[in-house]
Protein backbone atom coordinates (compact mmCIF):
# COMPACT_ATOMS: atom_id res chain seq x y z
CA UNK A 1 0.00 0.00 0.00
CA UNK A 2 1.50 3.04 -1.08
CA UNK A 3 2.08 6.18 1.33
CA UNK A 4 -0.46 8.87 0.58
CA UNK A 5 1.72 11.50 1.50
CA UNK A 6 3.67 10.96 -1.70
CA UNK A 7 0.58 10.92 -3.75
CA UNK A 8 0.93 14.44 -5.31
CA UNK A 9 5.17 13.93 -6.22
CA UNK A 10 3.89 12.08 -9.68
CA UNK A 11 3.37 14.05 -12.57
CA UNK A 12 0.68 11.70 -13.90
CA UNK A 13 -1.63 12.02 -10.37
CA UNK A 14 -1.30 15.92 -10.77
CA UNK A 15 -2.66 15.58 -14.46
CA UNK A 16 -4.96 13.11 -13.10
CA UNK A 17 -6.66 14.83 -10.27
CA UNK A 18 -6.40 18.39 -11.99
CA UNK A 19 -8.42 17.61 -15.01
CA UNK A 20 -10.26 14.23 -13.14
CA UNK A 21 -11.84 17.18 -10.65
CA UNK A 22 -13.17 19.60 -13.21
CA UNK A 23 -14.66 17.02 -15.57
CA UNK A 24 -16.20 15.83 -12.48
CA UNK A 25 -17.80 18.92 -11.64
CA UNK A 26 -19.01 19.57 -15.10
CA UNK A 27 -20.41 16.04 -15.18
CA UNK A 28 -22.06 16.62 -12.01
CA UNK A 29 -23.49 20.11 -12.73
CA UNK A 30 -24.23 19.39 -16.16
CA UNK A 31 -25.54 15.96 -15.05
CA UNK A 32 -28.19 17.12 -12.46
CA UNK A 33 -30.33 18.79 -15.31
CA UNK A 34 -29.90 16.37 -17.47
CA UNK A 35 -31.86 13.72 -15.15
CA UNK A 36 -33.97 16.80 -13.96
CA UNK A 37 -35.23 17.07 -17.57
CA UNK A 38 -35.07 13.27 -17.98
CA UNK A 39 -32.73 13.48 -21.20
CA UNK A 40 -30.46 10.62 -19.93
CA UNK A 41 -31.38 8.88 -23.16
CA UNK A 42 -29.59 11.51 -24.64
CA UNK A 43 -26.54 11.04 -23.23
CA UNK A 44 -26.34 7.40 -23.51
CA UNK A 45 -26.67 8.02 -27.13
CA UNK A 46 -23.77 10.73 -27.31
CA UNK A 47 -21.74 8.12 -25.33
CA UNK A 48 -21.86 6.00 -28.55
CA UNK A 49 -21.08 9.10 -30.79
CA UNK A 50 -18.30 10.22 -28.41
CA UNK A 51 -16.79 6.48 -29.43
CA UNK A 52 -17.68 6.73 -33.29
CA UNK A 53 -15.95 10.35 -33.46
CA UNK A 54 -13.10 10.17 -31.63
CA UNK A 55 -11.94 6.90 -33.47
CA UNK A 56 -13.21 8.82 -36.99
CA UNK A 57 -10.58 11.44 -35.65
CA UNK A 58 -7.70 8.73 -35.19
CA UNK A 59 -8.54 6.91 -38.22
CA UNK A 60 -7.99 10.46 -40.33
CA UNK A 61 -4.76 11.10 -38.66
CA UNK A 62 -5.79 14.31 -36.32
CA UNK A 63 -6.09 14.85 -32.94
CA UNK A 64 -8.96 12.43 -31.38
CA UNK A 65 -10.19 15.22 -28.98
CA UNK A 66 -11.01 17.21 -32.39
CA UNK A 67 -13.75 14.40 -33.94
CA UNK A 68 -14.94 13.67 -30.02
CA UNK A 69 -15.91 17.09 -29.20
CA UNK A 70 -16.68 17.91 -32.49
CA UNK A 71 -19.14 14.51 -32.84
CA UNK A 72 -20.80 15.29 -29.48
CA UNK A 73 -21.22 18.59 -29.73
CA UNK A 74 -23.29 18.54 -33.56
CA UNK A 75 -25.23 15.51 -32.94
CA UNK A 76 -26.56 16.59 -29.69
CA UNK A 77 -27.07 20.44 -30.89
CA UNK A 78 -28.79 18.15 -34.02
CA UNK A 79 -30.98 16.08 -31.32
CA UNK A 80 -32.09 19.44 -29.69
CA UNK A 81 -33.02 21.24 -32.76
CA UNK A 82 -34.74 17.55 -34.19
CA UNK A 83 -36.49 16.97 -30.60
CA UNK A 84 -39.99 18.77 -31.31
CA UNK A 85 -40.52 18.02 -34.52
CA UNK A 86 -39.74 14.64 -35.04
CA UNK A 87 -41.67 12.27 -33.48
CA UNK A 88 -38.67 9.80 -33.42
CA UNK A 89 -39.67 6.63 -30.54
CA UNK A 90 -37.05 4.54 -29.00
CA UNK A 91 -37.17 1.86 -31.45
CA UNK A 92 -35.58 4.88 -34.19
CA UNK A 93 -33.11 6.19 -31.55
CA UNK A 94 -31.67 3.05 -31.17
CA UNK A 95 -31.22 1.53 -33.60
CA UNK A 96 -29.65 4.71 -35.35
CA UNK A 97 -27.11 5.22 -32.38
CA UNK A 98 -26.30 1.32 -32.73
CA UNK A 99 -25.57 1.56 -35.92
CA UNK A 100 -23.60 4.88 -34.99
CA UNK A 101 -21.13 2.32 -32.83
CA UNK A 102 -20.73 -0.41 -35.62
CA UNK A 103 -19.46 2.82 -37.91
CA UNK A 104 -17.71 3.16 -34.65
CA UNK A 105 -15.74 -0.21 -34.86
CA UNK A 106 -15.14 0.29 -38.79
CA UNK A 107 -12.92 3.45 -37.79
CA UNK A 108 -11.18 1.53 -35.05
CA UNK A 109 -10.19 -0.85 -37.96
CA UNK A 110 -9.69 1.45 -40.34
CA UNK A 111 -7.38 2.93 -37.66
CA UNK A 112 -5.55 -0.31 -36.65
CA UNK A 113 -4.57 -1.32 -39.80
CA UNK A 114 -3.05 1.90 -40.87
CA UNK A 115 -1.70 4.56 -38.74
CA UNK A 116 -1.51 3.33 -35.05
CA UNK A 117 1.82 2.06 -35.44
CA UNK A 118 2.42 2.10 -31.58
CA UNK A 119 -0.74 2.89 -30.49
CA UNK A 120 -2.56 -0.44 -30.35
CA UNK A 121 -4.82 0.49 -27.28
CA UNK A 122 -6.81 3.19 -28.51
CA UNK A 123 -9.88 1.52 -28.64
CA UNK A 124 -9.73 0.25 -25.12
CA UNK A 125 -9.23 3.91 -23.50
CA UNK A 126 -11.65 5.89 -25.68
CA UNK A 127 -14.10 2.95 -24.34
CA UNK A 128 -12.63 2.87 -20.55
CA UNK A 129 -10.76 6.34 -20.70
CA UNK A 130 -7.29 7.16 -19.97
CA UNK A 131 -7.18 9.25 -17.23
CA UNK A 132 -3.83 8.43 -15.82
CA UNK A 133 -2.32 8.84 -19.52
CA UNK A 134 -3.14 12.86 -19.57
CA UNK A 135 -0.19 15.09 -20.50
CA UNK A 136 -0.31 17.85 -18.46
CA UNK A 137 -1.09 20.35 -21.95
CA UNK A 138 -4.13 17.34 -22.33
CA UNK A 139 -5.23 17.69 -18.34
CA UNK A 140 -4.80 21.76 -18.75
CA UNK A 141 -7.10 21.54 -21.38
CA UNK A 142 -10.00 19.51 -19.84
CA UNK A 143 -9.64 21.60 -16.47
CA UNK A 144 -10.65 24.96 -18.71
CA UNK A 145 -13.18 23.22 -20.92
CA UNK A 146 -14.77 21.54 -17.35
CA UNK A 147 -14.29 24.76 -15.62
CA UNK A 148 -16.45 26.45 -18.71
CA UNK A 149 -19.46 24.25 -18.42
CA UNK A 150 -19.73 24.98 -14.86
CA UNK A 151 -19.70 28.74 -15.47
CA UNK A 152 -22.30 28.21 -18.31
CA UNK A 153 -24.27 26.18 -16.21
CA UNK A 154 -24.28 28.35 -13.42
CA UNK A 155 -24.89 31.19 -15.50
CA UNK A 156 -28.39 29.32 -17.36
CA UNK A 157 -28.94 27.57 -14.21
CA UNK A 158 -32.31 29.77 -13.06
CA UNK A 159 -33.66 30.18 -16.50
CA UNK A 160 -32.76 26.38 -17.19
CA UNK A 161 -34.58 25.36 -14.12
CA UNK A 162 -37.54 27.40 -14.81
CA UNK A 163 -37.66 25.82 -18.40
CA UNK A 164 -37.08 22.21 -17.36
CA UNK A 165 -39.58 22.24 -14.08
CA UNK A 166 -42.48 23.90 -16.05
CA UNK A 167 -42.38 24.17 -20.05
CA UNK A 168 -45.53 26.13 -20.80
CA UNK A 169 -45.65 29.11 -18.25
CA UNK A 170 -41.26 29.30 -18.98
CA UNK A 171 -42.37 30.34 -22.41
CA UNK A 172 -45.09 32.43 -21.54
CA UNK A 173 -43.26 34.64 -19.62
CA UNK A 174 -40.70 34.75 -22.57
CA UNK A 175 -37.83 32.32 -21.18
CA UNK A 176 -36.37 31.36 -24.69
CA UNK A 177 -37.40 27.39 -23.64
CA UNK A 178 -36.49 26.11 -26.97
CA UNK A 179 -32.95 27.89 -27.49
CA UNK A 180 -31.72 27.04 -23.80
CA UNK A 181 -32.62 23.68 -24.48
CA UNK A 182 -30.67 23.29 -27.53
CA UNK A 183 -27.73 25.35 -25.87
CA UNK A 184 -28.04 22.74 -23.16
CA UNK A 185 -27.68 19.71 -25.05
CA UNK A 186 -24.58 21.36 -26.53
CA UNK A 187 -23.33 21.83 -23.64
CA UNK A 188 -23.85 18.22 -22.49
CA UNK A 189 -22.30 17.25 -25.72
CA UNK A 190 -19.15 18.87 -24.27
CA UNK A 191 -19.78 16.98 -21.06
CA UNK A 192 -19.92 13.66 -22.91
CA UNK A 193 -16.81 14.31 -24.88
CA UNK A 194 -14.72 16.15 -21.71
CA UNK A 195 -15.97 12.47 -19.49
CA UNK A 196 -15.03 10.18 -21.97
CA UNK A 197 -11.23 11.22 -21.50
CA UNK A 198 -11.93 10.26 -17.80
CA UNK A 199 -14.30 7.18 -17.94
CA UNK A 200 -14.55 6.35 -21.14
CA UNK A 201 -17.77 6.45 -23.73
CA UNK A 202 -18.74 3.11 -22.35
CA UNK A 203 -19.02 4.40 -18.89
CA UNK A 204 -19.49 8.15 -18.99
CA UNK A 205 -23.69 7.71 -18.57
CA UNK A 206 -22.57 6.36 -15.14
CA UNK A 207 -20.41 9.96 -14.56
CA UNK A 208 -23.50 12.09 -15.88
CA UNK A 209 -26.56 10.37 -14.17
CA UNK A 210 -25.11 9.23 -10.96
CA UNK A 211 -23.94 11.95 -8.86
CA UNK A 212 -27.61 13.58 -9.94
CA UNK A 213 -29.73 11.11 -9.66
CA UNK A 214 -28.03 10.78 -5.98
CA UNK A 215 -28.73 14.22 -5.48
CA UNK A 216 -32.32 13.91 -6.28
CA UNK A 217 -32.87 11.25 -4.10
CA UNK A 218 -31.16 13.27 -1.15
CA UNK A 219 -32.16 17.05 -1.66
CA UNK A 220 -35.79 18.72 -2.95
CA UNK A 221 -34.48 22.06 -3.60
CA UNK A 222 -33.23 22.02 -6.81
CA UNK A 223 -29.95 24.66 -6.02
CA UNK A 224 -28.76 22.15 -3.01
CA UNK A 225 -29.42 19.56 -5.05
CA UNK A 226 -27.41 20.81 -8.13
CA UNK A 227 -24.48 21.49 -5.23
CA UNK A 228 -24.97 18.00 -4.30
CA UNK A 229 -24.20 16.82 -7.41
CA UNK A 230 -21.40 18.86 -8.52
CA UNK A 231 -20.18 17.93 -4.60
CA UNK A 232 -20.88 14.47 -4.47
CA UNK A 233 -19.30 13.57 -8.02
CA UNK A 234 -16.03 15.44 -7.67
CA UNK A 235 -15.67 13.91 -4.28
CA UNK A 236 -16.44 10.29 -6.25
CA UNK A 237 -13.57 11.62 -8.65
CA UNK A 238 -11.40 11.58 -5.73
CA UNK A 239 -12.10 8.27 -3.91
CA UNK A 240 -12.03 6.61 -7.02
CA UNK A 241 -8.70 8.27 -8.71
CA UNK A 242 -7.13 7.63 -4.72
CA UNK A 243 -8.42 3.90 -4.63
CA UNK A 244 -6.99 3.40 -8.11
CA UNK A 245 -3.35 4.55 -6.97
CA UNK A 246 -3.65 2.59 -4.28
CA UNK A 247 -4.89 -0.45 -5.68
CA UNK A 248 -2.82 -0.82 -8.95
CA UNK A 249 -5.64 -4.02 -10.53
CA UNK A 250 -7.95 -1.53 -10.21
CA UNK A 251 -8.79 0.41 -13.45
CA UNK A 252 -9.46 4.24 -12.60
CA UNK A 253 -13.10 4.16 -14.75
CA UNK A 254 -14.15 0.98 -12.59
CA UNK A 255 -13.24 2.84 -9.20
CA UNK A 256 -14.81 6.18 -10.30
CA UNK A 257 -17.76 4.54 -11.66
CA UNK A 258 -18.03 1.95 -8.00
CA UNK A 259 -17.79 4.95 -6.09
CA UNK A 260 -20.60 6.55 -7.83
CA UNK A 261 -22.98 3.56 -7.62
CA UNK A 262 -22.62 2.58 -4.30
CA UNK A 263 -23.37 6.21 -3.61
CA UNK A 264 -26.56 5.96 -5.34
CA UNK A 265 -27.28 2.83 -3.85
CA UNK A 266 -26.52 4.14 -0.62
CA UNK A 267 -29.21 6.78 -0.72
CA UNK A 268 -31.96 4.54 -2.32
CA UNK A 269 -31.92 2.41 0.40
CA UNK A 270 -31.88 5.15 2.79
CA UNK A 271 -34.75 6.78 0.62
CA UNK A 272 -36.28 3.48 0.85
CA UNK A 273 -36.07 3.16 4.65
CA UNK A 274 -37.05 7.12 4.99
CA UNK A 275 -40.27 6.02 3.06
CA UNK A 276 -41.07 3.23 5.76
CA UNK A 277 -40.46 4.62 8.97
CA UNK A 278 -41.93 8.48 8.18
CA UNK A 279 -41.19 9.63 11.90
CA UNK A 280 -39.83 13.38 10.78
CA UNK A 281 -41.84 15.87 8.74
CA UNK A 282 -39.80 17.61 6.73
CA UNK A 283 -41.09 21.08 6.16
CA UNK A 284 -41.17 20.81 1.88
CA UNK A 285 -40.15 24.51 0.69
CA UNK A 286 -42.04 25.88 -1.65
CA UNK A 287 -40.01 24.41 -4.98
CA UNK A 288 -40.50 21.22 -3.54
CA UNK A 289 -43.78 21.10 -4.88
CA UNK A 290 -43.15 22.78 -8.55
CA UNK A 291 -40.39 19.49 -8.56
CA UNK A 292 -42.91 16.75 -7.24
CA UNK A 293 -44.99 18.42 -9.82
CA UNK A 294 -42.84 17.93 -12.76
CA UNK A 295 -42.13 14.36 -11.45
CA UNK A 296 -45.69 13.09 -11.00
CA UNK A 297 -46.91 15.10 -14.53
CA UNK A 298 -46.05 14.45 -18.20
CA UNK A 299 -42.61 16.17 -19.04
CA UNK A 300 -43.19 18.16 -22.25
CA UNK A 301 -44.19 16.63 -25.58
CA UNK A 302 -43.02 13.83 -27.21
CA UNK A 303 -39.28 14.51 -28.25
CA UNK A 304 -36.30 13.08 -29.22
CA UNK A 305 -34.11 13.29 -26.37
CA UNK A 306 -37.02 11.39 -24.16
CA UNK A 307 -36.26 8.89 -21.65
CA UNK A 308 -35.02 8.83 -17.83
CA UNK A 309 -33.50 7.47 -14.80
CA UNK A 310 -36.12 5.92 -12.46
CA UNK A 311 -34.86 7.53 -9.55
CA UNK A 312 -37.66 7.66 -6.62
CA UNK B 1 -55.71 -10.77 -19.77
CA UNK B 2 -53.51 -13.61 -20.18
CA UNK B 3 -52.98 -13.20 -16.41
CA UNK B 4 -56.79 -13.46 -16.00
CA UNK B 5 -56.62 -16.64 -18.37
CA UNK B 6 -54.60 -18.41 -16.03
CA UNK B 7 -51.24 -18.05 -18.31
CA UNK B 8 -48.37 -17.73 -16.11
CA UNK B 9 -47.38 -14.26 -16.63
CA UNK B 10 -44.50 -13.81 -14.27
CA UNK B 11 -42.90 -17.64 -15.23
CA UNK B 12 -43.44 -16.77 -18.94
CA UNK B 13 -41.48 -13.18 -18.43
CA UNK B 14 -38.47 -15.40 -16.29
CA UNK B 15 -38.11 -17.55 -18.97
CA UNK B 16 -38.46 -15.31 -21.65
CA UNK B 17 -35.55 -13.04 -20.18
CA UNK B 18 -33.47 -15.89 -19.54
CA UNK B 19 -33.24 -17.31 -23.06
CA UNK B 20 -32.31 -13.20 -23.63
CA UNK B 21 -29.85 -13.52 -21.93
CA UNK B 22 -28.71 -16.82 -24.18
CA UNK B 23 -29.41 -14.90 -27.44
CA UNK B 24 -27.10 -11.91 -26.27
CA UNK B 25 -24.23 -14.39 -25.33
CA UNK B 26 -24.63 -16.02 -28.40
CA UNK B 27 -24.99 -12.80 -30.80
CA UNK B 28 -22.01 -11.43 -28.94
CA UNK B 29 -19.79 -13.94 -30.77
CA UNK B 30 -20.87 -13.09 -34.17
CA UNK B 31 -20.98 -8.72 -33.87
CA UNK B 32 -18.53 -8.39 -30.66
CA UNK B 33 -20.40 -7.42 -27.36
CA UNK B 34 -20.35 -3.83 -28.34
CA UNK B 35 -22.85 -4.63 -31.15
CA UNK B 36 -25.09 -6.71 -29.57
CA UNK B 37 -28.19 -4.64 -29.54
CA UNK B 38 -27.92 -4.45 -33.92
CA UNK B 39 -28.22 -7.94 -34.50
CA UNK B 40 -30.79 -8.13 -31.48
CA UNK B 41 -33.29 -5.70 -32.11
CA UNK B 42 -32.87 -4.07 -35.84
CA UNK B 43 -34.51 -7.82 -37.50
CA UNK B 44 -36.88 -7.37 -35.32
CA UNK B 45 -37.73 -3.92 -35.72
CA UNK B 46 -37.55 -3.90 -39.59
CA UNK B 47 -40.15 -7.27 -39.51
CA UNK B 48 -43.24 -5.38 -37.28
CA UNK B 49 -42.34 -2.11 -39.71
CA UNK B 50 -43.49 -4.18 -42.74
CA UNK B 51 -46.28 -6.70 -41.25
CA UNK B 52 -48.17 -6.04 -38.43
CA UNK B 53 -49.13 -10.18 -38.29
CA UNK B 54 -47.29 -11.81 -35.25
CA UNK B 55 -46.61 -15.15 -36.94
CA UNK B 56 -45.23 -13.46 -39.88
CA UNK B 57 -43.27 -10.58 -38.39
CA UNK B 58 -41.63 -13.32 -36.53
CA UNK B 59 -40.43 -15.73 -39.24
CA UNK B 60 -39.37 -12.77 -41.00
CA UNK B 61 -37.51 -11.65 -38.31
CA UNK B 62 -36.08 -14.96 -38.48
CA UNK B 63 -35.31 -14.58 -42.48
CA UNK B 64 -34.18 -11.10 -42.09
CA UNK B 65 -31.60 -11.52 -39.48
CA UNK B 66 -30.39 -14.91 -41.17
CA UNK B 67 -29.94 -12.83 -44.29
CA UNK B 68 -27.65 -9.52 -42.90
CA UNK B 69 -25.41 -12.15 -41.09
CA UNK B 70 -24.99 -13.93 -44.16
CA UNK B 71 -24.38 -11.03 -45.55
CA UNK B 72 -22.09 -9.76 -43.24
CA UNK B 73 -19.70 -12.68 -42.92
CA UNK B 74 -19.36 -13.02 -46.93
CA UNK B 75 -18.59 -9.53 -46.70
CA UNK B 76 -16.12 -9.66 -44.01
CA UNK B 77 -14.54 -11.98 -45.43
CA UNK B 78 -13.55 -10.35 -48.77
CA UNK B 79 -12.97 -7.15 -46.91
CA UNK B 80 -10.21 -6.31 -44.02
CA UNK B 81 -12.87 -4.47 -42.02
CA UNK B 82 -14.34 -6.34 -38.74
CA UNK B 83 -17.89 -8.56 -39.38
CA UNK B 84 -20.00 -6.57 -36.81
CA UNK B 85 -19.61 -3.44 -38.37
CA UNK B 86 -20.98 -5.63 -41.62
CA UNK B 87 -23.67 -6.79 -39.66
CA UNK B 88 -24.84 -3.75 -38.28
CA UNK B 89 -24.88 -1.63 -41.36
CA UNK B 90 -26.68 -4.36 -43.38
CA UNK B 91 -29.04 -4.84 -40.41
CA UNK B 92 -29.38 -1.08 -40.44
CA UNK B 93 -30.25 -0.46 -44.33
CA UNK B 94 -32.74 -3.14 -43.82
CA UNK B 95 -34.36 -0.79 -41.21
CA UNK B 96 -33.96 2.33 -43.29
CA UNK B 97 -35.49 0.45 -46.30
CA UNK B 98 -38.78 -0.45 -44.50
CA UNK B 99 -38.89 2.50 -42.60
CA UNK B 100 -39.17 4.67 -45.76
CA UNK B 101 -41.16 1.62 -47.63
CA UNK B 102 -44.02 2.21 -44.47
CA UNK B 103 -43.63 5.68 -44.43
CA UNK B 104 -44.20 5.92 -48.90
CA UNK B 105 -47.03 3.34 -48.43
CA UNK B 106 -48.86 5.73 -45.79
CA UNK B 107 -48.14 9.22 -47.78
CA UNK B 108 -49.62 6.85 -50.93
CA UNK B 109 -52.77 6.31 -49.01
CA UNK B 110 -53.06 9.29 -47.55
CA UNK B 111 -52.87 10.56 -51.02
CA UNK B 112 -55.60 7.98 -52.39
CA UNK B 113 -57.83 9.17 -49.78
CA UNK B 114 -57.46 12.40 -50.27
CA UNK B 115 -58.20 12.19 -53.96
CA UNK B 116 -61.39 10.53 -53.23
CA UNK B 117 -64.52 12.48 -54.81
CA UNK B 118 -65.85 14.43 -51.52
Amino acid sequence: MSSFGSIFSHPFLQHAFLAGTAIAAACGIAGFFLVLRAQVFTGDALSHVAFTGALAALAAGIDLRLGLFTATIVVAVVIGALGRRGRADDVVIGNVFAWILGLGVFFLTVYTTSRSTANGTAGTSVLFGSIFGLSGGQAATAAVIGAGIVAAILVMARPLLFASVDEAVAAARGVPVRALGIVFLAIIGATAAEATQAVGAMLLLGLLAAPAATALLLSDRPFRGLAISTGLAVTEMWVGLALSYAVPAMPPSFAIIACATAAYLAAFAAARLRRRHPHRRRQAPLTASVIHASHGGTMASPSLAQGGVEHR
Amino acid sequence: MAAAKGVAVRGLSIAFLVLLGAATAETAQITGALLVFALLMMPAATAQRLTPRPVASLVLTVVIGWAVTWAGLIAAYYSPYPIGFYVTSFAFAAYLAAHLAAHARHQWRRHMLAGAPA
